[in-house]
């Protein structure tokens, strides 16, 4: 296919209007619900994503180790048409394994032996990047839920324009109309990589500069995350004197 | 029994991990390979159309490509339907827990789907015959027969060679009648193929900066990391896979890259190299392969990535000597000493100098392969796979050196 359409016009903008470095809108918010230890709600343009952490606890099983149990679903009513099973197909089974990977690489696992951490993530709305999305919002659940991490783990997706232009954060429309689709998970400070992907097909040449737009995509999301888990903090403190310190 | 779940598969348990990232410090392989050192590929065609046997040391993997008239999709009425499905079902015995079976199938799976459909590498509409009413339906059959690791690869290369192999019959569409030819009445047809990928597969360990090509199913388990790339002989990525508990940043995953693009070529000019082979055979009536046993078993005419593709190899570069050699001791499996015993004598013929122990020790590897990257980069193409029979025929280093040595005093400090 490699794109229907030009995903980038003549003026340098994207179908949406965005430049082609230039992330959607992120909304995110942490300790949404009570019973859970650990929840966080994240926008990402359209996207729309819950996400909630049990954990830690014991494990069922023997393992030494500890566990990290992940499950990826989308509503039903998340996608223009309406999806029959919110989980368990082939797509959501994979995502799932991906999140536990991506995770499993950034949690602090020695601190939890023989526990097992539960993450849950229900995408409500399904506008492109679901995956990168997801992951962002269980980090802040994660991070939530006081669970120690090495970093941020974040995720961003990034494309190739025709005239080989690399594009950050892909939405819906840009994903369907054809053209490379790229999703990294890195630990942005350390410049680490805990998972990549990509699909569809361009030259050898362009896959640095691809998967540098994404590494870059992932330091400004970090950026918008830390700001976010600040702003939480100062919000959750201010009962007591503790968000003068800070 | 078993209290942890797959216990008895290899690499599974604590000390076998560290036995292999300890092994993995020092650059050294169980079956005596370099870490850039893929092992044979060895292809058996079957005497149907699209029945391909692969096997990479003991990973065994047959599959059958088989087509029928269908309905095409109403999302894509004038495109061919494409199946890929991977029957797990042979190694079930590995994995004691469902969810460690369902996964090893999802991962091949997905990789399959993306290297070959979301690539586009099929050109489905040619296989339209009447849009919106009959399309040619092709279906691939993946059967892992044996799991010794690798099973990405084996199974890309599989079911490009099945593919490449398959024709179809022949068919016309005239007032509204469909009528399908058999071999006798026209020339079957083959698929047409818009490009050609395969995949490259690397291990990464905690311990070590090296990323290890080709694992053996001990090697994978005990990875930290592991990337799948796929390219086609254009060098385009067509799939990428990588993830794990070992972050891996873009100098390594690069350098995977730029290694696997040269393999992933020689790898199909070798299935078209074959190819042509089993056509010659064909045409000189040759008995072909009859029945499954004779296509897996070890009496069959294979025809080798080594053999075929290290003849040419000799006569693009004459023969450098030095003493590179490899391991012949401690090789563990026993599939490693078969080979070992058939190269046994053109060993003797080339008069060969005696084993250097310290040759692949790592310290002193710096010295030797600091000269081969100027080798390297002055011979072009099709070099870039590691090549046990070439190893052993002209002792020349491994050409990946060239990336691996500018990388490697960076590694280092980054580690």
């Amino acid at each position: 296919m490699a794109g229907k359409y030009e995903l980038l016009s003549e003026q340098g903008l994207r179908l949406d209007g965005r430049r082609p470095h230039e992330l959607r809108r992120i909304k995110c918010k942490l300790g949404v619900f009570e019973q859970p230890d650990g929840s966080a709600y994240m926008e990402q343009g359209n996207t729309k994503v819950l996400a909630a952490v049990y954990g830690p606890h014991q494990a069922k099983s023997k393992h030494t180790e500890s566990i990290i149990n992940c499950q990826y679903s989308q509503a039903t009513f998340s996608t223009a048409e309406r999806k029959y099973r919110p989980r368990g197909d082939r797509k959501s089974l994979e995502f799932k394994m991906y999140l536990q990977q991506a995770l499993s690489a950034a949690i602090k696992s020695e601190l939890y032996p023989r526990s097992q951490i539960d993450i849950y993530v229900e995408v409500l709305q399904a506008d492109g990047a679901n995956y990168a999305v997801a992951l962002n919002a269980a980090t802040l659940a994660l991070i939530d839920a006081g669970i120690c991490l090495n970093e941020f783990i974040v995720a961003c997706t990034a494309s190739l324009s025709k005239s080989n232009i690399p594009l950050t954060d892909i939405s819906h429309f840009e994903e369907v109309s054809g053209g490379p689709k790229l999703t990294v998970a890195a630990l942005p400070t350390a410049e680490k990589i805990a998972f990549l992907e990509m699909s569809e097909r361009f030259h050898i040449d362009h896959l640095e500069t691809v998967i540098e737009t994404a590494m870059a995509g992932c330091r400004e999301i970090r950026d918008i995350l830390e700001a976010a888990v600040k702003e939480h903090l100062l919000h959750m403190g201010s009962a007591s004197d503790f968000a003068k310190v800070c | 029994m078993f209290m942890n779940s797959n216990l008895f598969e290899p690499g599974k348990s604590k000390p076998e991990r560290n036995f292999v990232q300890l092994a993995v410090k020092q650059n050294q392989r169980f079956d005596g390979r370099r870490s850039n050192e893929c092992r044979d590929v060895e292809l058996t065609f079957g005497s149907d159309w699209g029945t391909v046997a692969v096997s990479m040391g003991d990973t065994k993997v047959l599959t059958r490509v088989t087509c029928d008239m269908g309905t095409p999709a109403t999302s894509r009425p004038n495109e061919g339907k494409f199946q890929l499905n991977v029957n797990l079902a042979g190694v079930a015995f590995l994995d004691e827990l469902q969810t460690t079976h369902d996964q090893r199938s999802l991962t091949l799976n997905s990789l399959l789907e993306r290297t070959f459909r979301s690539s586009r590498s099929v050109d489905l509409e040619s296989l339209c015959v009447a849009a919106e009413h009959h399309v040619w339906c092709i279906r691939v059959d993946v059967n892992v027969l044996n799991h010794d690791g690798n099973l990405y690869d084996a199974s890309t290369i599989a079911t490009l060679a099945a593919l490449m192999h398959f024709r179809r019959p022949d068919v016309t569409f005239a007032d509204d009648k469909l009528r399908i030819y058999t071999e006798k009445e026209r020339d079957f047809i083959p698929l047409l193929f818009l490009h050609y990928p395969v995949s490259v597969t690397y291990c990464i360990y905690k311990s070590s900066w090296q990323p290890i090509v080709d694992p053996t199913l001990l090697e994978e388990n005990a990875a930290d990391s592991v990337i799948v790339l796929s390219f086609n002989s254009y060098q385009e990525l067509c799939s990428l896979n990588a993830g794990g508990t070992a972050p891996t940043n873009v100098r390594t995953i690069m350098q995977c890259a730029r290694n696997a693009a040269t393999r992933c070529k020689s790898l199909v000019d070798f299935i078209r190299k074959a190819l042509s082979l089993d056509e010659e055979r064909r045409l000189q009536g040759d008995r072909l392969v009859d029945g499954l046993v004779a296509l897996i078993g070890n009496t069959q005419h294979k025809l080798s990535f080594n053999k075929l593709m290290g003849y040419k190899k000799q006569e693009q570069q004459p023969t450098p000597s030095d003493k590179m050699e490899l391991e012949n001791e401690s090789s563990e499996e026993p599939e490693v000493e078969e080979i070992e015993a058939k190269e046994e004598p053109s060993k003797e013929e080339t008069g060969e100098a005696p084993m250097d122990s310290s040759g692949w020790l790592p310290q002193d590897e710096d010295s030797q392969e600091l000269p081969i990257p100027s080798e390297a980069s002055t011979s072009n193409a099709g070099k870039g796979k590691p090549n046990r029979s070439k190893n052993k025929a002209n002792k020349k280093p491994l050409p990946k050196k060239q990336n691996h040595s500018d990388s490697e005093e960076e590694a280092r400090q980054f580690i």
